[in-house]
């Protein structure tokens, strides 16, 4: 048998709040994080509405107890959730066992390149924006910050990316290379973003519907999210109370085109089909899934479709948060990796947000209304992205 | 479990006629960086791509389609690649019409392109390859972690094919700016090895070279990757000292045991003084190579250094030009890369001859 997978630690900041219980609390109010821009610098701030974290730079650096101006807002976003993952999974000395970090982020340092960028060639004000700009960055501060030595990367699979990167943890602990690793994602709103979802004409001005017959497109949104995850054998070393298991995970590309998905969903019935694989389960065992849900035609459609492809008939409980968080990106999968684990920590389902009418293509319908006093074993959580890249993680209570 | 580079392709500042030969005539820049002399595309690209894409898309996707044609394979089981500053013409574009217009009037095709795992997915989506994809993007560990992971798929199901690559791109936004920051040396580049250099800069440099990876020899394998090691920030030379020794040990080998190691000097007296100390010390009695006089400075350079490892091993020659330090030895058994980036990522490769 497959050596066991556990999540001692979770950490977020995002639309929703600045940690897990703030997160935990808007979910359950049925609080959307969704709302009018404020903090990004745009001309396009009063056409759409974003998930930002609700902080100026000044504010995130106070959290942090840094100097604002020598990070980016991608930057101390990851900081400070993988700063709560590590504290709430009572980690005291950091490389007291092999530790590693893998994050992963999308859009990087951009939200501060794309302020000066123009400038750098005459001045030198914020000419160190040229080391902040890169994806690894973020992480080397991460690193830093906890104190982790022994082995760090990135990954980047545009919004499937953290789901990657908990694969990839898991796979580290598995193969004996680290005794646990802290895994997530980071990234922070930009005008680059925002702009460039804009010109593929994929962004709601209202809030997003996902799974409804009139949505209009997605939210974007902004925040960090990272677990820890640990050995069998950590677990027994320190006799810890693990949070939830990483049971099983998939990896698939749609190989349709670079950015929609394929209207037979591929890709994503691959991902899954290898998740419930990894985790030796079978589809009938998941008992609610986290979908990718963003609100665009081509996602739901597609994940829709695959969804169809694995469950069929017995067609699981199932909702999109990205109504509450907005589309963030690169930590979209470890921020509903978080939102999942509370799930199966409060057996409650957190309900689709602004659902009326089913898309005409198949009668899916969507867990509308909070769901509390649920039983709930396994989740499965998908992340779907460009260049067809396709995640899927499942999640269920610990077995002892 | 043993693992084969099957098929190699490389683009990079020399003329590579032939993937697994060492260019005959070395080509030296006279520039302040290594530009790519890249290969016709026609031949693996279609025309309306080739305009479309930036030259990171189109360096990797025609490196990895000549690489499966070296090593004689269509499919693949997973492709995997690692990038340090992933497509920045198409981010630069999109950026500056962005600033320029003042975030109206824009088109897609360049955000599109923007994103660092677009590489990754052009291959899969020419080559129909709907397994495994990955994008590393951590600085000078991107194409280490690329092959990491590639190994630990290998070791957890016998039998793939596993597609690894580096890429890295320059664009002239780019250098210029690596130039305001001092990255980049003020004279140009006039020959030699880099090594002994006393003056802060490096030259910079760019390209692709990617890797068929596999648990079968085959009639095109060029060597055995033996393993791979990322350190970040060591504090001191005994440190990487160490870790080199463990490395080595793991593999069950001693420093003894190397032919030839091929250490990255970038030619930065800022950022060397480990690499120095090394060559004199702890290696000195190693035959010593380099490989940033050939394809410059760029975050996944130590794929240029797989390959030129990989081809040595299978041509049983080093090339005098390679050469740093004059110990005899022409035809090594284990080579040993040490590569860093800016004296913070350290990584150690390890390859045997088939």
């Amino acid at each position: 048998m497959s050596p066991k997978i556990y999540v001692t630690g979770t950490g977020i900041i995002s639309a929703l709040g600045d940690n897990v219980p703030e997160t935990f609390r808007s979910l359950s109010e049925l609080r959307s994080g969704v709302g009018p821009i404020r903090h990004l610098q745009t001309v396009h701030e009063n056409e759409f509405v974003a998930g930002e974290v609700n902080k100026s730079l000044k504010a995130l650096g106070g959290m942090l107890g840094v100097n604002n101006r020598a990070y980016t807002r991608g930057a101390m976003l990851g900081m400070i959730a993988a700063q709560e993952a590590v504290l709430s999974s009572g980690i005291g000395d950091i490389n007291e066992v092999r530790t590693g970090l893998v994050s992963s982020t999308s859009v990087a340092g951009m939200s501060l390149t794309e302020l000066h960028y123009k400038e750098l060639f005459e001045k030198t004000d914020h000419l160190s924006c040229i080391d902040s700009h890169d994806c690894g960055d973020s992480t080397v501060h991460i690193a830093n910050l906890l104190g982790i030595t022994c082995f760090m990367t990135t990954i980047s699979t545009a919004c499937s990316s953290a789901a990657n990167a908990i694969m990839l943890g898991a796979r580290l602990i598995k193969s004996g290379k680290l005794d646990r690793v802290v895994v997530g994602g980071t990234d922070a709103l930009s005008k680059f973003t925002l702009n460039g979802f804009n010109t593929l004409m994929i962004l709601d001005k209202q809030w997003c519907s996902p799974f409804d017959e009139e949505r209009r497109g997605l939210n974007l949104g902004e925040g960090a999210a990272y677990l820890v995850l640990e050995s069998e054998e950590e677990i027994k070393r320190t006799g810890k109370q693990p949070l939830a298991e990483l049971r099983g995970y998939g990896n698939a590309n749609d190989a349709y085109h670079q950015t929609a998905s394929s209207p037979e969903g591929l890709g994503a019935t691959l991902a899954i089909s290898k998740a419930l694989d990894t985790a030796g389960m079978k589809a009938s065992e998941i008992d609610y899934i986290n979908v990718h849900g963003t609100g665009t035609a081509n996602n739901d459609l597609s994940e829709g479709t695959a969804l169809l492809n694995i469950f069929g008939e017995q067609m699981p409980d199932f909702s999109s948060t990205k109504s509450y968080t907005g589309h963030t990106l690169a930590p979209a999968a470890s921020i509903e990796a978080v939102i999942s684990i509370l799930s199966l920590q409060h057996q409650i389902i957190f309900p689709n947000l602004n659902f009326s009418k089913p898309m005409k293509e198949f009668n899916l319908v969507p867990v509308v209304k909070l769901k509390k006093g649920v039983h709930l074993n396994a989740i499965l959580s998908n992340s779907f992205g460009f260049g067809g890249n396709c995640s899927s993680l499942i999640f269920s209570v610990p077995r002892s | 479990m043993i693992i084969y580079i099957n098929g190699t392709a490389v683009i990079s500042a020399q003329n590579h006629i032939s993937p697994g030969a060492f260019p005959e005539q070395v080509n030296v820049p006279a520039q302040d960086h290594f530009g790519a002399l890249e290969p016709s595309y026609k031949e693996h690209i279609s025309p309306n791509m080739i305009r479309r894409m930036g030259r990171a898309i189109k360096m990797g996707v025609s490196a990895s389609i000549r690489c499966l044609e070296d090593a004689g394979i269509k499919e693949v089981d997973a492709v995997i690649c690692g990038t340090g500053i992933g497509c920045f013409e198409d981010s630069e574009k999109f950026l500056l019409a962005l600033i320029d217009n003042k975030e109206t009037l824009l088109t897609p095709t360049s955000f599109i392109q923007s994103t660092h795992n677009t590489v990754a997915a052009q291959i899969a989506l020419l080559i129909k390859c709907h397994q495994y994809n990955m994008t590393y993007v951590q600085r000078g560990f991107s194409f280490e972690s690329a092959l990491q992971d590639a190994i630990l798929m290998l070791q957890e199901r016998d039998g793939l094919n596993i597609l690894a690559g580096g890429i890295d791109e320059m664009t002239a936004g780019y250098l210029t700016l690596q130039r305001r920051a001092g990255y980049i040396k003020k004279d140009v580049f006039s020959g030699g090895t880099l090594v002994s250099e006393t003056s802060p800069g490096h030259y910079m440099g760019e390209g692709a070279a990617f890797f068929v990876l596999g648990s079968q020899q085959s009639a095109s394998s060029y060597a055995i990757l033996e393993g791979v090691e990322m350190i970040y920030a060591p504090l001191s030379t005994q440190v990487l000292e160490s870790a080199i020794s463990d490395f080595l040990a793991s593999h069950s080998l001693s420093l003894g045991d190397i032919g030839l190691t091929l250490l990255g000097n970038s030619g930065d007296v800022r950022y060397e003084q480990k690499m120095t100390a090394l060559q004199s010390g702890y290696f000195k009695d190693i035959p010593q190579g380099n490989f940033k006089h050939l394809c410059g400075e760029y975050m996944t350079n130590g794929s240029f250094a797989l390959w030129l490892a990989a081809t040595i091993l299978r041509n049983g020659k080093v090339p005098p030009s390679v050469r740093t330090n004059s110990l005899p030895g022409n035809s090594p058994v284990h080579i040993l890369v040490v590569n860093h980036f800016r004296d913070r990522e350290y990584t150690l490769m390890l390859v045997s001859r088939c």
